[in-house]
């Protein structure tokens, strides 16, 4: 299990060493958070009774609703940029070549090319709910065993959106139009800044495909109201149905990427 | 026991990217640049084997084949045994690469840093790793800089590390691309004896060398190839190729005084090659290309004696690599260039 373990972990200690000599931006980086969580607060202050009726199912804060769905749509965003950035940087490197003539499996590769972006998120993330917990969102009731195991699936579910976005960056090399494509559709109808209960009646469909709106659904209601597998059962199988669908098909149109720049010799052109 | 590497037929096309004008007039046309044609090699364990040729000959496409980082169009090779696009796994566990590139590490971190990653992807256990690493940047004379970040590194340093990153999986077989391209002469000089005594020597790897030195290669190879347009066109050790040039031997004759008539005279011997006349500050120089040195050697010399010449220095050797490079490579001896084979 150890041995399974190296190659994440050496990936991990890359990225961190790299990020932590840029002094400047990685304090920037994390005390951002900050400044977005206090941006927030005030919005929230301004539309708080407005906003109530949407709310009901969330615990009527649109401080808390927002904050939850700003904080983890980062994930959303890494998962489907972190590997297509990874390989981008990987090219103009000259080390992606290297990393792919290794015996580690290519999945393994770009998997672990994304963790140390995750462990940042998280770090972002708790920061967000820190100070968002000192500004008064309620998290009293929180099902945080739920919250995680709902968190775990929905990173699985945007790594394999994101194998989309690498595929493409593989092959065009510039114009990461699918992953730009599916971030921009996820921030606009999943749900992140408002219900989507607002949203028209003909893009709620479209929105519901997508992993980002059941991700949300799932930590908004068992962080703000404590709900788990009893209530959430129905939203977390849909998930894993969405996931287990998108997965195989990113994996295999990254290995197919893969195949085709290997055939015509630009794995490491960029 | 298989040969360390066999190829067979290898064969790689590349399509032509169309420019914007191509894509609108026509369309549907595709045409492929042949890299590499049907090369076949066998190189035995241990072997240092050259590949020379100018750029863009095919050198880098063949090496990338062999450690599969490009899928051959046609053709079959092996290392160790294990088949290059079936069991592509089995071949990079065995491999080491050493490009010239000089980009391909991560510039934040430390030379140590980055070796301890590479190990890591290359599954090789921290332990090991951390000994191999320590061995590795002794060797290569990058102890004392190890913890510096390797964007403060020469070009020499970074193309040491290259090379310790590619022994870092103590591989059966190294590939080393131009490895001394950004080496001062010293500095080449001493990657060569390393090359010679640590990784031959010391670790038995066979090695496959691109290299644009003579000097390289003609100090390391114990076999090479000259690549033109895609194809080996003459391999075998040094002499083999000397041999078959036919011309192997090159005289030069000094002269106070040459008859006119003197170049035609020796050009009419069988088993004179080219013939070049100089002038010099003594007077003049003849420079002929002799397939043997013995009794066409004398009789050359009867033949300038009996002319009248007046010689007051000769000497013989033997032609160099550089020599056989140009005579095997030049233009003149040259095949159409790598042909553009429309494919629909």
């Amino acid at each position: 299990m150890l041995t399974q373990l190296r190659v994440p972990w050496a990936f991990i200690v890359r990225d961190f060493r790299q990020d932590v000599s840029y002094k400047l931006g990685f304090l920037f980086r994390v005390s951002s958070a900050i400044l977005n969580v206090a941006i927030y607060y005030f919005i929230a202050n301004v539309f708080s009774s407005t906003a109530a009726p949407f709310l009901q199912s969330y615990g009527g804060s649109y401080f808390g609703f927002v904050i939850i769905g700003v904080a983890f749509s980062e994930y959303m965003a890494i998962g489907m940029g972190a590997i297509g950035d990874s390989i981008r940087e990987g090219q103009t490197t000259g080390t992606l070549e290297l990393m792919l003539l290794s015996p580690t499996r290519l999945v393994v590769t770009l998997f672990s090319s994304s963790l140390w972006s995750y462990v940042f998120a998280t770090l972002r993330v708790v920061v967000y709910l820190l100070v968002g917990l000192f500004l008064g969102m309620r998290l009293g009731d929180a099902n945080v065993p739920f919250a995680l195991l709902a968190l775990l699936v929905s990173v699985v579910s945007f790594n394999a959106l994101g194998l989309f976005a690498a595929s493409v960056i593989l092959l065009m090399k510039r114009g990461d139009a699918v992953g730009w494509a599916l971030r921009v559709s996820s921030l606009i109808l999943s749900g992140v800044y408002y219900p989507v209960g607002v949203l028209p009646e003909w893009l709620r469909p479209i929105g519901q495909a997508l992993p980002l709106t059941h991700a949300l659904e799932l930590l908004r209601r068992s962080l703000l109201l404590g709900e788990g597998f009893g209530q959430l059962w129905g939203e977390l199988l849909t998930l894993i149905a969405i996931t287990l669908v998108i997965l195989p098909i990113g994996v295999l149109a990254c290995n197919q990427a893969i195949r085709i720049a290997r055939t015509d010799g630009s794995l490491s052109h960029y | 026991m298989a040969p360390a590497i066999e190829a067979h037929a290898l064969t790689k096309s590349f399509r032509k990217l169309n420019t914007y004008r191509d894509l609108i007039l026509y369309p549907l046309r595709k045409a492929s640049h042949l890299a590499v044609d049907q090369i076949s090699l066998s190189i035995e364990r241990g072997e240092l084997f050259g590949l020379l040729g100018q750029n863009g000959a095919g050198k880098t496409t063949l090496i990338k084949m062999l450690c599969t980082a490009l899928l051959p169009t046609s053709g079959r090779a092996s290392i160790a045994g294990y088949d290059v696009v079936r069991q592509a796994r089995q071949v990079r566990e065995r491999i080491g690469l050493v490009s010239g590139e000089e980009r391909s590490f991560y510039w934040r971190l430390t030379g140590r840093q980055n070796l301890e990653f590479f190990a890591a992807l290359n599954h090789v256990p921290p332990a090991a790793a951390r000994q191999r690493i320590g061995r590795l940047l002794d060797r290569v004379g990058l102890a004392e800089f190890a913890d510096q970040p390797f964007r403060t590194y020469s070009s020499g340093m970074r193309q040491k590390l290259g090379i310790a990153r590619g022994l870092l999986t103590s591989p059966q077989v190294l590939f080393m691309d131009e490895p001394t391209r950004s080496l001062d002469p010293i500095s080449a000089q001493s990657m060569r004896s390393f090359v010679s005594e640590y990784i031959i020597g010391e670790l038995g790897c066979t090695v496959i060398l691109a290299t644009h030195s003579m000097a390289e290669a003609e100090e390391l190879c114990d076999r090479l190839a000259f690549v033109r347009s895609g194809q080996v066109v003459a391999q075998g050790t040094i002499a083999q190729l000397r041999q078959e040039l036919h011309y192997g031997t090159r005289c030069e004759l000094q002269l106070r005084h040459m008859p006119p008539e003197l170049p035609e005279l020796l050009g009419r011997r069988a088993g004179v090659g080219e013939i070049s006349v100089a002038r010099t500050e003594g007077g003049q120089q003849i420079d002929l290309t002799l397939s043997e040195e013995g009794p066409l050697l004398a009789a050359l010399l009867r033949d300038v004696v009996e002319s009248g010449a007046d010689i007051y220095h000769f000497q013989t050797r033997q032609i160099t690599l550089e020599e056989i490079y140009r005579r095997t490579l030049s233009p003149a001896e040259a095949a159409p260039a790598a042909a553009e084979v429309p494919v629909c």
